[in-house]
This record gives structure tokens, C-alpha cells and sequence, in this order.
């Protein structure tokens, strides 16, 4: 046996760090640097056998050792430098030792952990040699990049799914791995480290540990590079993160190089490394392997296939440095340094100094995020249920906690196990371990939290992503400050400081700002901590204790927290909020109203991050106003009887559970009448506000003062609670109605004094917007919300309502002299009519700003169609109607307008350019290949099931009541922008309320539809002969199948597919000519009844009950469809009771079949209606009929086709070629160019404009 | 320590048919099914040295997760089912045991996600 040999290093020949920095950076500055080729696949070519491999030192090696390709480092070393040379003159500027394997934990498995280090020191000399050899050649200086490959074992998850927290390694052995080649590597004389081929991020965070603390020692640092590998086609890493989350768990590396490596081949790395390149402030380096293997494990791609695809990277900007993993050879590098050459290399963006956290998936804390409320629940100082559970070891109960708190929105989660009576080191271990497998819970960035900082390091040790710590202080000290500070920054974490030293926690703003102050400067200046990854908590202590010293401890945190976001740039603030109300343990409501009094100046004054419980916290403009001051008066310290006054007021409220007021407190009555209608406006109540109203009115000089005065500045308040996610959209709609009511109090008067003296009695808003439903459409649920906001913004609203011409929209626009013109639509056709609109404008010559929204519309769509056809003003799509106040005042402020809107131009043209090379670059497939692979069930012993009737059948006057049992509420709470799935949405921590509020409205609403029989749902269903030809379904009159009565025609994927997918088309589901099979048909109403009831709440100024209406509206006709669908299988087609499923296999309802409707994915062409109506005979059965846009009026409506076949299934079309369209075209007797404009969305071409294509 | 034991929760996982024969196939499908076809390797390998391409194709946790994750960015239908054509698997015995927790290692932590998350139901 022979083990490791004594090496001599001469120190002094070592390459120096900084000048190989200083020199790459130049280099790189210059061009795209060359990387080289794979190591492996140059070594196979060699042939070499086991004696090869085993040399003259290891001959009586105990076991094999053919395929240990490093150990040639030693048996062979003329070979090795040979390779490097070769990729040397083939044009590379840095080569990779041969080291990938050459850690003790993966040679272990040849039994060679022994040689770790002295492989990986000749690995660094072997290239270091071929490097001189190369530079006397052609005088051209060389690279070494010293390869760190990935271990056989992973720190951040179990091998066995049945044992999630167990480990086959730690981050501790890992250190001591790496370091151990990390030494090897340098005393080689490695220029550089290169972490690659990563499938584990806290693998190499534990590699990083080990660089930084080597590089400590000795005293200089190397450049770093790191090179993830993304295995799934979904975009993540064996340890399941994104390429943004793989970036900030090593930004803390300050890597020379963040790239990607190996894998799937160039085309399937371009999205990720595209995503790398946009967010990484450092260089890019990629370098893909050379395609996928064949069926004898080597690779074909040619050098110039290759070459072309990464020529692709760089022609768009995403490379400084190039390369080929696996596969590739001298030939390779040589075609791609000569395909790179031309292009300039990627310059590094400019990101902005943000908070950026990361779990399975990043978190950024950007200004649209006003404050960040960490879960508390899996405290165990601050949950005694959590606690319960830890202690008694219920790991599985404490998992679904940290989940719940996931699920409802929190976005970080804070971990604490500080309990006197458990092991906190070794519970926080085994948590983090489980917690890393379960990716619902991890994809969220952790809060590590301990008194302890050993409790702290042993949470560092398990969590792949950027976590916070929380907290470290100078409680201890400068130094001992100084060393924990250092070793939070090596593990990659932010960290949250306490505002305590050796005198104590700070108290008084002085000692508050004081400390931080001095906190910042220690951390910026002298760990180098980023300024962006403090977050400060300068104490939150009880007040109203009755200590008189405690008195000023609100309004210090509040002014420390001010002082410091001004002077300490990026930092931020954070705190535990319970602390303050301690006093008033046992009076829920009480301490609810302080934490909501504190948080509401504290996050003005600039706290940002907090711990608090979101479901248990009053919104303060809700509080009992009596309660608010006399909280206020104790937080800010007003007077010295405060905490006397507030002690009297608790007594009130002891014994009431928190949460929600009591809807009979009418103390806010007794208040001047300003606040009153402030009041009532922000809590929606309209019970008084005609009186208070009236009451403003007598008291002011003019009616239009009111609206100026306490009207308007309620509103804002509205408006502000709202921009800062403190009140929901439904919410906010009630305080519009508020609003409406008011100024319809008002406006007799302002007439009559206008009549009086002739005075314009107009008040100034703040910009007038013109909002439409574009021709052809008639949904106007989302445009209804926008207008209600804006106008709660002080926006004066001119809703054109719904199917508006063009003509009509462009001339009110200028008859009105509007500011903004607002496009809505639902269905698809509603996008050209966007673009038509558009390009009028552009013809008439406006330069107002353009807004596009609605559920068909899209950024892209946007970019890509709409905005290049109108060059007068800015085009903005607007997502949903919490942002259109924000886009509406950056376009109509003169500060901001020129940037707002030349950031959105460049955004539409970056998106444009995209859209159109991910178009150019995807691979479609002809219509005859498509048809040669379309979908064939067995046909034969198939009997298609035979309806029990044929032709048609209304349906009406059904049980409203029946109908409502089948309704889908997640949507409903979707039209409101209330995020998340029903019923979770109701337990919320941040939307609970409002959507609770919002559910009980719509079940009032409910009954009373129910019992009134507000709508009259009608349906009729049909059913007929019917026959697949080729890829359309024929209609016959009888059963003799001779007769035409009609036909749907579909439509065929012709997107690339593969593993034998079939390309689909919805006659595939009905059998050919020959085999006897039917087709079923419906069309659906909630009835007209719904736009007589809205307008009548319209009229009544209530646009929250008129928007309340139509979205029931829309869930009915939704829940009928569905409802006649099951009686559809089980009784009309009766099918339903012959499929084979045994109930115990499966999960839900496994019943067959499919209702697919014209103008969705299955059949993107609105135009089959016409067909379906005519069919069903639908405007005089049931009064539904097809505006010139192919939408459903009344909007309340829903039809499709029926479809028995027990394997169709829901598929999206996707795009189609212009053979497709030309086909299509003919067999439906339509002009191509008529097609052409209603398959607009879905062409995967540009139409030739005129003429018949 | 001792572990919880998380795909105990049958009632929220979704049942997986494994169809090994060709002949059977035709009986499944339909609404709410999702097929995930896997494909034969593209090369020979040792036993338990797979490479991430052959895996992308013919590895059937490799291919729910992604089932998942599509379905999660809203590019798949929903499914309550997959039935898993493993009719021209290089291993059919190892599709179910990819399957039965424990039986083989798990290398990335989508194995987890999808222990979580599906069960065998059956294997025709």
C-alpha cells in the first residue's frame, strides 16, 4: 500500500491573488474569455486500462481503480498536461485541473481519502506546467482554475425520503473536505477556485466557509468562480433552487464568475443562464456540455453546432467567459472561441442595493413592499402551541405550522427553539433538516433566531438559501461583536443587530441611534458586511408599566427608527412589536390597539420588517377612537397622565375577545364631524354619512368645500391604507360608496349654487380618465374595480361602459379632454380591437398615455402587438387595479413622466425582442407531420355511448338554490384581487378580514338572490350524430349518417413534442366515419337579469353591491355549466355510470369526459360558436346571443361542446403555422385573411398585410 | 432522531398507475389524468450511475416533479391521477420502486417533492 507523500511547497512561487484578479478583470473587460474543454471525454479517447490507471505506485492497490481520472495526476502526469496543453493552443485562456473528484469524501469510495491533498496539488501543477509550456510557445499568459467538483453526498437533504432529517454528511465534515483541497489546489498554484458543477448549494457554502477562512489564514485571496448545474427542465437544482436563489445563497463568495455548467446542453441552459445574467452583478460564465449523450454514452454535437448555439449567448449579451463541459474537445473550444470572438462581452448591470433573501425561490425586499411580517408562529417564545409541540417532539404537526404560516403569505419565517428544558442546538438541527424537505415550506428564506449564537451557527449550518440571523449585539463586546458579525457574513446570511451593548439595551433615542450608528460603521467599514443586509432592532420595550422611566420608550423607537433610515443608507428596521403592550397581558383588545397605534407610526417613520401576528392585529383606523388616543398619548409620551388614561379605558374592553369591533360601537359618533366622515369612509359605513354630510355642508361656506375638504382628505386616507397594503380591494369599493353617497348629497346644492350665480361648480381632481370595454366585449368586472380606485384617488372617471367603438372612445376623449384613455377586455378577439384602438390613435394623431388591462392582456402581448402601433404617447398594461394608481400618477406627473415612461418603453422593446427570438428559436412541426401523429385511441370494440335523447332541450326555471351548491368560490375571490384559494383565503393573516367581510356580503347577497329569485338561469343542450373527418367533426341529420346538419372544425397542435406525444385536436375524441358516435352541445345563462340589478345599484351609487352582483353572477352561470354537466353524464348521455375506475385507486371525481369551449385553449377560435348557436337555436331558446366579437351576451354565460371519448382531456393549441391557417381556411370556406385575424393570438407568423396570404 | 413519517398523508397525495402493458394502456385516461410516458435510455449504464439525461427522460420522479411544477406555473392541467406508461421502461420493476418510499435513495429533492406528494396505487 502506498498512502500520501510528503510535498515541498515553495510559498514564494504562488501566484499573487490580487494580480491575477487585477489581470483577469482586464481581460475580461476586453473580450469573452475562452474556458476550456471536458476532461473526462479527452481521457476515454486515451483508452487506458486498470494497470494504466494504477501506475507503478499503486499496482497492489486494494481495489480497482479504472475510471478514478484524477489519480492520473500521479500515474500519469504526461498525459493530463498534454490535455491541458492541447486546450492551451486551442484558444483557452483558463483550463481546469484535473481535481474534480479529488476530495477525501468522494475518493473515499476507491479508498484514496488519503490523497486528496496531493492530488489536488499535482492537479494545479500539471495545468500550472502546461500553461509555461503554452506560454513559450506564443508569449500569451494562461490561467489555472483550480476545479472543486461536487461530493457524493449532500448537506441539505436525506438520501431516504422515508428519513427526511437525516444526513450522510454535515457542513462541518464538508469543511474540512474542502479545505483540505482548497490548500492542495493553491500550493499547486491554482490562479483561481472554481466551485463547479453544483447540484447542492449548502455544499458549497460549506466550500466558500472553507475558502474564506483558508484565504483569512494565509492572508490573500484567490478569485472565486462558481458554476451551478440546473438538472430539471422546470429550472432548479438537484436541491431544488432557482438559479436567482443560487445566486444570493453564494453572492456573500463576492465570485469572480456566477454561471452554470454541464447539464442538458447550451439550448436547454440558455432561459437560466439568460435569468443569471439579468440579476448577477458579477461575470457570467457558462459552459454547457456538448449536447446529450447517444446510445453509447459519447456525444455528437459537432464543434460548430456548438459553437452556433453559445454564439446565440453571446450575440445577446449573456457571457464573459465560454466553455464546454462533457463532450466537448480542443475542436470545440477552437469553433467556439472563433464563433464568440465578434461580440463584445457582457457588460455586469447595475443592481439595485435591495435586501435579497433566499429559500428554494429569492425574496427581494423592493419599495413595493412596504413592510415585511415574518411568521412568528414557529417561536417557541412566542407560540405556547408550537412550543407544546416541539417539546413533545411532534416535528410532523410543527412542519404543517411553519407551512400554514407559508400558505398564508408570510415572507420569511422566524425560527426559534430558545427553551430552557430542550437541547436548542439539536432541535434547531433536526427542524431545519425536515424543514429542507418539504419545498412548499423551504421556498421561503428563513428568520435563524436565538439568544444563542451556537443556537444561530447550528441553524447557518442546515439552510441552503440567505437566511437572516436574528440577532447578533455588542452586548459582549467590540471583538466578540466583530467575530460573530464575521461569521454570519461567511455563512452567507443577513443579520438583524440588537441595539445593546456592555452598558444594557438602549433606551433612549440617543443610546438607540447611537448604538447602531456605531453597529453600522464596525459592519460596513470593517467586516465589509453590505449595508443592504442590516436590519436593526432598536428595541421595543413595554410602556404604560406605570414605571415613570418606561413613559418615553415608544416614541424613542419611533424617532431612533427615523434617524437611522435617514443616516444609515440601506439598513433596515425591524422589531418585536408584543413587547410593547406587556402590561396588558390578559386584555386582548387593548394590546391588538397598541401594536396597531405602534406599527402605524413605526412604519412611517421607517421600520420595515417586524415579527407580529397579522390575524391578531386592529386596523387602526378601525380602533374605538377614545382607545386610539389614548394609545397614541402612551406611545408618544403626550402626557403624564397617559398611562392612567388608558388603564381606565382597558377596563372597558377586559374580558372581549380582540379582533374585530363591535358593529354597535357608535363611540366614534361623538366626534367632530371631520373625523366622522373620515371615519365612515374608511370603514365603508353609509348608515350616517347623508346627515354628517349635511352637517359639513352648514358648516362650510360652499357645498364643493366639503368634497375639497373632509370628504377628499378621508379619501386619501383611503387611498393610503390601501397603496400600503393595509386595506383590500373590496374595502376600498365600500368607501367609494361612502364617497358617491356623499357627493350625491351634495350635488343639488352645487347646482342650485351654480344656478345661483352662475359659477362653474366643478371641483379640481387630480386628472380625468375615459375607460372603456372595447367592441365586441362585454365584461366589465375589472374595468368596474380600476374606475372605483381611481376614483377613490381622486380621479375623475368617464366609463364609456361596455362593447364602446373605437370611434366613440377616440371622440369622447377629445370632446372631454381627457388625460388617459383606459382599454378593457375579456375575451381574446378583445385583444386586436385593442390594437385597432391603438393604431387609430396613432392615425389621429393623440399623445395620450394608452392603458391596456383585462384578463386576455399581457405584458407581452402589450410589448409585442399594442405598443409598437402607437408611437404619439406610452402604452402601459396594467396588471390588476392595485397598481393602476400608481401608473396613472407616475404618467400624469411632470417629474416623473419622462422616466416612468422611457423605463416602460425600454422594458416593451427588451420584452418585444425576446418574445420574438424565443418565437424564432422554437420548433414547430408541419401540419401533415402533425396529422401523421395525432392522437389514436383504439377505435376498435369501442362503442361510443348513445345519448338518450337527440336535439335539443331547454332547461329553465331552476333551483337557484341547487345551482349555488356548485359553485367554485376561489375565482370570486380573484375578481376582488384577494389572492389565495377559498376557504384559505378567509384565515388570511393579512386578507383574512377583508375577504371575510367580503364572503359574509356575498352570502347576504346570496340568500337574498336565492329568495327573491333575482336570476332566471336558462339552459339548452343538445346532442347529435356526429363523426370524426380528418380534423374536423361532422354533424349528420340521422342515424344514417348521410345527411351534413354541420361542422366543428379544430384546431391541431403543431408545438414540437416529444416522448412520443401525440399532437392534439378535439376531433381526435370523436371516432371516424364508420364507428356510430355523437356530439353534445350547451349554452348556459345566469339570466339578463343581472345588468337591470346592477344598474340599479348603480343608481343608488353603490358600486361595491353593482360589482357584488355580477361577480355572483358570473360564478352561477359558471356553477350551472358545471351542474348540467354531471347531469349530462349521468342521465341525458349517461355514460357516466359505465367507467371502469375502481373508486378506491383514486382521489376526487374520476368521472370522463370533457366540455371544452370555442375561443379557449382547446379550440382558440371564437368563431365555432356561431356554429353551436345555430345549433342550439340559442337566442330565441334561451336569449343568448354573440356580439361581433363572438362574446356571449348576456356576459353572465357559459357554452361549449360535450365530448364522451373516456381519454379526452383539457390540451392548449398553442401556436399554428401559417399551412395550418391556410388549410383551416379552406375547409371552412373563410378567407385566410378573416382566419388570420381571429387566430391573431395563436399565429406563429406575421400575416402579409392585404391581399389573401 | 426520530422521523416524522410525511407521505403519510394518502388523502392529500395523488395516486400514481404504473402500466407496464401495452395492451392495458388504452383503459386509462380521461378527465383530470395526467400521462406521463417514460422513455428508454439513450445509452447503457452501471447500475445506479444514471446520467441527467437519461433521467430527464425515463426517470419517473424526474418526470412528476416536473408533471408538478408545470401544473404549478399553470402550463399543465390540474390532475387528480397519473397513470405512468412505463411500457417501454428499460427497468420496469424500478418504476415502482421509484415509487415506494424508501425503497431506493433519493439524489435531488424533487425525490422528496414527490414522495410527498404521490403514492403507487397500482401497477397493471
Amino acid at each position: 500500500m502506498t498512502s500520501a507523500q510528503t510535498i515541498e511547497i515553495d510559498r514564494n512561487s504562488l501566484p499573487d491573488g490580487e494580480e491575477v484578479r487585477a489581470a483577469l478583470t482586464k481581460a475580461a473587460s476586453e473580450r469573452i474569455l475562452i474556458l476550456d474543454g471536458a476532461m473526462g471525454t479527452m481521457i476515454q479517447q486515451l483508452k487506458l486500462d486498470e494497470a494504466a490507471y494504477r501506475g507503478e505506485r499503486f499496482k497492489d492497490w486494494h481495489k480497482d481503480v479504472r475510471g478514478n481520472n484524477d489519480l492520473l495526476n500521479l500515474t500519469q502526469p504526461d498525459a493530463i498536461r498534454s490535455i491541458h496543453l492541447q486546450y492551451f493552443l486551442a484558444g483557452a485562456d483558463i483550463v481546469e485541473t484535473n481535481t474534480f473528484s479529488s476530495t477525501d469524501v468522494v475518493m473515499a469510495d476507491y479508498g484514496m481519502q488519503e490523497l486528496a491533498y496531493e492530488l489536488n496539488v499535482a492537479g494545479a501543477r500539471l495545468a500550472r506546467e502546461a500553461a509555461q509550456l503554452a506560454f513559450e510557445k506564443d508569449g500569451k499568459r494562461r490561467f489555472v482554475a483550480g476545479a472543486l467538483g461536487p461530493l457524493n453526498k449532500t448537506a441539505s437533504m436525506s438520501t431516504d425520503v422515508t428519513s427526511p432529517g437525516h444526513r450522510s454528511i454535515t457542513f462541518d465534515q464538508i469543511v474540512v473536505g474542502y479545505s483540505e483541497a482548497i490548500n492542495g489546489l493553491i500550493d499547486g498554484g491554482a490562479d483561481v477556485l472554481l466551485f463547479e458543477t453544483i447540484t447542492d448549494t449548502l455544499n458549497t457554502k460549506a466550500g466558500i466557509f472553507a475558502a474564506q477562512r483558508i484565504f483569512a489564514e494565509r492572508g490573500y485571496e484567490l478569485p472565486v468562480m462558481i458554476s451551478g448545474t440546473i438538472t430539471d427542465l422546470s429550472g432548479r437544482t438537484l436541491s431544488g433552487q432557482t438559479p436567482t436563489a443560487f445566486w444570493y445563497s453564494v453572492r456573500h463568495a463576492k465570485p469572480f464568475t456566477i454561471g452554470l455548467n454541464c447539464a442538458l446542453g447550451a439550448n436547454a441552459m440558455r432561459a437560466h443562464v439568460n435569468e443569471l445574467s439579468d440579476v448577477a452583478d458579477t461575470l457570467i460564465c457558462a459552459y454547457p456540455n456538448a449536447g446529450l449523450p447517444n446510445e453509447f454514452g459519447g456525444y455528437d454535437e459537432t464543434p460548430e453546432f456548438m459553437a452556433r448555439q453559445l454564439e446565440g449567448f453571446a450575440r445577446d449579451g449573456f457571457l464573459n467567459i465560454v466553455g464546454g463541459c462533457c463532450g466537448s474537445t480542443p475542436d470545440h473550444i477552437r469553433a467556439i472561441k472563433e464563433a464568440v470572438g465578434k461580440y463584445k462581452p457582457r457588460r455586469i448591470p447595475e443592481v439595485p442595493t435591495l435586501l435579497r433573501l433566499s429559500g428554494l425561490e429569492p425574496f427581494t425586499l423592493t419599495e413595493d413592499i412596504p413592510f415585511v411580517n415574518v411568521g412568528e408562529r414557529t417561536n417557541v417564545t412566542g407560540s405556547a402551541k408550537f412550543r407544546k409541540l416541539i417539546t413533545a417532539g411532534d416535528y410532523t404537526a410543527a412542519l404543517d405550522v411553519a407551512r400554514d404560516q407559508v400558505q398564508n403569505g408570510a415572507q420569511v419565517i422566524d425560527i426559534n427553539m430558545d427553551e430552557g428544558l430542550i437541547d436548542s442546538v439539536k432541535v434547531m438541527t433536526e427542524f431545519l433538516n425536515l424543514l429542507a424537505a418539504e419545498p412548499d415550506i423551504a421556498r421561503v428564506p428563513l428568520m435563524i433566531d436565538s439568544s444563542k449564537f451556537e443556537v444561530i451557527e447550528a441553524g447557518l449550518k442546515c439552510v441552503q438559501g440567505k437566511p437572516l440571523v436574528n440577532s447578533i449585539s455588542m452586548k459582549e463586546g467590540v471583538e466578540k461583536f466583530l467575530e460573530t458579525a464575521r461569521l454570519v457574513r461567511s455563512y452567507g446570511a443577513a443579520v438583524v443587530v440588537m441595539a445593546f451593548d456592555e452598558q444594557g439595551q438602549a433606551d433612549t433615542f440617543e443610546r438607540k441611534v447611537g448604538i447602531c450608528t456605531k453597529a453600522y460603521k464596525l459592519l460596513t467599514e470593517e467586516v465589509g458586511f453590505p449595508p443592504e443586509d442590516i436590519v436593526f432592532d432598536p428595541n421595543i420595550f413595554a410602556v404604560a408599566t406605570g414605571i415613570e422611566e418606561h413613559a418615553g420608550y415608544g416614541i424613542a423607537f419611533i424617532e431612533a427608527t427615523r434617524k437611522i433610515r435617514e443616516t444609515l443608507p440601506h439598513a433596515h428596521i425591524s422589531g418585536g412589536v408584543s413587547n410593547l403592550s406587556f402590561s396588558f397581558r390578559g386584555n386582548e383588545p387593548v394590546r391588538e390597539a397598541m401594536h396597531s397605534v405602534f406599527l402605524y407610526h413605526a412604519i412611517q417613520a421607517g421600520m420595515d420588517m417586524g415579527i407580529v401576528n397579522a390575524g391578531q392585529l386592529a386596523v387602526y383606523d378601525t380602533l374605538e377612537p377614545g382607545l386610539r388616543e389614548a394609545c397614541e398619548d402612551v406611545i408618544f409620551n403626550r402626557r403624564d397622565d397617559a398611562t392612567e388614561r388608558l388603564l381606565e379605558i382597558a377596563e372597558q374592553f377586559k374580558g372581549q375577545a380582540g379582533g374585530e369591533q363591535k358593529a354597535k360601537d357608535l363611540a366614534w359618533r361623538t366626534k367632530p364631524v371631520g373625523e366622522r366622515i373620515s371615519h365612515a369612509l374608511v370603514n365603508g359605513i353609509t348608515e350616517f354619512i347623508d346627515e354628517d354630510t349635511e352637517e359639513a355642508r352648514l358648516a362650510s361656506e360652499r357645498p364643493l368645500h366639503v368634497i375639497e375638504g373632509p370628504l377628499m382628505a378621508g379619501m386619501s386616507v383611503v387611498g393610503d391604507l390601501f397603496g400600503s397594503g393595509k386595506m383590500f380591494l373590496p374595502q376600498v369599493v365600500k368607501s367609494a360608496r361612502v364617497m358617491k353617497q356623499a357627493v350625491a348629497h351634495l350635488l343639488p346644492y352645487m347646482e342650485a349654487e351654480k344656478e345661483a350665480n352662475g359659477e362653474a361648480a366643478g371641483r379640481k381632481s387630480a386628472g380625468k380618465i375615459l375607460m372603456a370595454t372595447v367592441k365586441g366585449d362585454v365584461h366589465d368586472i375589472g374595468k368596474n374595480i380600476v374606475g372605483v380606485v381611481l376614483s377613490c384617488n381622486n380621479y375623475e372617471i368617464i366609463d364609456l361602459g361596455v362593447m364602446v367603438p373605437t370611434a366613440k372612445i377616440l371622440e369622447t376623449a377629445k370632446a372631454e379632454n381627457v388625460d388617459v384613455i383606459g382599454l378593457s377586455g375579456l375575451i381574446t378577439p378583445s385583444l386586436d380591437e385593442m390594437v385597432h384602438v391603438a393604431s387609430e390613435m396613432e392615425r389621429e394623431g393623440f399623445t395620450l398615455p394608452l392603458l391596456i388591462g383585462g384578463a386576455t392582456t399581457s405584458r407581452v402581448h402589450t410589448a409585442v402587438k399594442i405598443h409598437p402601433q402607437y408611437h404619439g404617447g406610452p402604452t402601459v398594461h396594467v396588471h390588476d387595479a392595485s397598481r393602476a394608481v400608481g401608473v396613472v400618477s407616475s404618467l400624469l406627473s411632470n417629474e416623473q413622466r419622462p422616466t416612468y415612461v422611457a423605463d416602460v418603453r425600454a422594458e416593451y422593446e427588451r420584452l418585444a425582442e425576446k418574445h420574438r427570438q424565443s418565437e424564432a428559436e422554437k420548433q414547430r412541426t408541419s401540419l401533415a407531420a402533425a396529422r401523421a401523429n395525432r392522437f389514436k385511441p383504439n377505435w376498435d370494440g369501442y362503442v361510443p355511448p348513445k345519448p338518450s335523447f337527440l336535439g335539443t332541450r331547454v332547461f329553465e326555471s331552476y333551483d337557484l338554490a341547487e345551482i349555488a351548491k356548485y359553485i367554485d368560490w376561489t375565482p370570486f375571490f380573484q375578481a376582488w384581487e384577494l389572492k389565495g384559494r377559498f376557504p384559505a383565503v378567509l384565515d388570511d393573516p393579512a386578507q383574512g378580514p377583508a375577504a371575510r367581510q367580503l364572503w359574509d356580503d356575498a352570502q347576504k347577497m346570496l340568500k337574498e338572490v336565492i329568495q327573491k329569485n333575482w336570476f332566471r338561469p336558462k339552459a339548452v343542450v343538445g346532442f347529435w350524430h356526429a363523426n370524426q373527418v380528418g380534423d374536423d367533426i361532422r354533424l349528420y341529420t340521422d342515424e344514417d349518417r348521410k345527411d351534413q346538419l354541420a361542422t366543428f372544425f379544430t384546431l391541431r397542435q403543431q408545438l414540437s413534442k416529444t416522448g412520443g406525444k401525440p399532437h392534439m385536436a378535439l376531433a381526435d375524441f370523436v371516432a371516424p366515419e364508420g364507428t356510430p358516435d355523437y356530439l353534445g352541445g350547451f349554452v348556459v345563462t345566469a339570466g339578463l337579469e343581472e345588468n337591470v340589478i346592477a344598474e340599479r345599484f348603480e343608481r343608488r351609487n353603490d358600486d361595491y353591491s353593482s360589482i357584488l352582483i355580477k361577480a355572483l353572477a358570473d360564478r352561477f352561470a359558471e356553477a350551472f355549466a358545471e351542474l348540467m354537466h354531471e347531469r349530462v353524464r349521468k342521465e341525458f348521455w349517461g355514460y357516466g355510470a359505465s367507467e371502469t375506475f375502481a373508486p378506491t385507486e383514486l382521489v376526487g371525481e374520476p368521472y370522463a369526459g370533457i366540455r371544452p369551449a370555442p375561443g379557449y385553449p382547446a379550440q382558440p377560435d371564437h368563431t365555432e360558436k356561431t356554429t353551436l348557436f345555430h345549433l342550439l337555436n340559442a337566442k330565441q331558446r334561451i336569449g343568448v346571443e354573440l356580439t361581433e366579437s363572438y362574446a356571449m351576451w348576456p356576459g353572465s354565460s357559459v357554452s361549449g361542446i360535450y365530448l364522451s371519448h373516456p381519454e379526452s382531456f383539457y390540451f392548449g393549441v398553442a401556436k399554428v403555422e401559417r399551412d395550418q391557417v391556410e388549410d383551416y381556411a379552406r375547409r371552412k370556406g373563410m378567407a385566410i385573411r378573416e382566419v388570420e385575424r381571429w387566430l391573431g393570438p395563436i399565429l406563429n407568423y406575421t400575416p402579409s398585410s392585404g391581399g389573401e396570404g | 432522531m426520530t422521523s416524522p413519517a410525511p407521505f403519510a398523508r394518502r388523502d392529500r397525495s395523488v395516486p400514481v398507475i404504473v402500466v407496464t402493458d401495452k395492451a392495458a394502456l388504452a383503459r386509462f385516461g380521461g378527465r383530470d389524468t395526467a400521462v406521463v410516458k417514460l422513455d428508454p435510455p439513450l445509452h447503457a449504464h452501471a447500475p445506479g450511475t444514471e446520467c441527467i439525461a437519461c433521467e430527464s427522460r425515463g426517470n419517473v420522479r424526474v418526470l412528476l416533479f416536473e408533471l408538478q411544477e408545470k401544473v404549478r406555473l399553470g402550463m399543465a392541467e390540474p390532475f387528480v391521477r397519473v397513470v405512468v406508461d412505463a411500457t417501454e421502461a428499460a427497468d420496469k420493476d424500478a418504476v415502482a420502486d421509484a415509487l415506494v418510499p424508501g425503497r431506493l435513495p433519493a439524489f435531488g429533492l424533487r425525490d422528496h417533492a414527490v414522495a410527498r406528494n404521490f403514492h403507487l396505487a397500482e401497477v397493471v
